[in-house]
């Protein structure tokens, strides 16, 4: 089992998940907070976390795919990856094509959503008033971690 | 198995003891908020090892901090703290290309 947590400040509900992406041979990766949106269709990297990847900007598709919301639109890429999720025994991992929101037309504050693609392979258990935001991981590749792993004192998988 | 599934797997500790520290430094965010407010509403900061290392007005200026300490980019967690956010909803049609 996933455990998530809501933000103070935004009041958002977050999972962390390692988000590895490839341009041609090269491996990005960073630990990512994902903002858990079940109105997403996809996950997208939003721009902070796309330069926290250090992919070079020169090095991505053209962003040619729309994408809406409210907001208005904005271009996007897609680029082949994987994301890994873990709790104290297991690491949950998805290969998935990742989509990258064009840094040059969203805000910069805009958070890494973690969408659909992923989330209807899960339940979830979300009470905002309890403080409890927890999933139940389906349809992963499950790596068991090596024995002697524990998790660090005062990590949500510790408790 | 594809070079991104291999990078996660092969590395599955690793991968799992950041998390557990990245998870770790969340709290920041998850548990000084008014605290955050009042020293850095409107600023970018970025936490590592549990706490606040850097601010700056840009993202652009944080990540450039970040470099100069020394700090690894894919293990800090970087955010603009604010009280109001945006409302985003997400529609896309893709295919990799």
């Amino acid at each position: 089992m996933l455990i998530g947590r809501f933000g103070r400040t935004t009041q958002r509900p977050y999972v962390e998940g390692r988000l590895v992406v490839t341009v041609g041979v090269q491996v990005y990766q960073a630990d990512v907070s994902f903002l858990v949106d079940t109105g997403a269709d996809c996950t997208m990297v939003g721009p902070a976390d796309l330069a926290r990847l250090a992919v070079p900007l020169g090095a991505l598709p053209p962003f040619s795919i729309s994408c809406g919301g409210v907001g208005g639109s904005c271009g996007s890429c897609v680029l082949r990856g994987a994301i890994a999720f873990a709790d104290a025994r297991n690491l949950y991992v998805y290969s998935l094509p990742v989509s990258i929101a064009d840094p040059a037309h969203v805000p910069e504050q805009m958070p890494t959503l973690l969408g659909r693609d992923i989330l209807h392979q899960w339940g979830m258990r979300y009470h905002f008033g309890l403080g409890l935001l927890e999933f139940d991981v389906h349809g992963a590749k499950i790596v068991p971690l090596p024995p002697d792993y524990q998790a660090l004192p005062g990590s949500p998988e510790a408790m | 198995m594809d070079a991104a599934v291999d990078a996660l797997v092969s590395a599955s500790g690793k991968v799992a003891s950041g998390l557990s520290e990245f998870r770790r430094t969340a709290g920041v965010f998850s548990s000084r908020s008014e605290d955050l407010l009042r020293k850095y509403e409107k600023r970018w900061v970025a936490a590592f090892a549990g706490k606040v290392q850097a601010d700056a007005a840009t993202l652009k200026g944080l990540l450039a901090k970040v470099d100069r300490l020394g700090l690894p980019r894919g293990a800090v967690m970087v955010r603009f703290i604010e009280r109001e956010t945006q409302k985003l909803i997400l529609d896309a049609d893709r295919t990799v290309r």
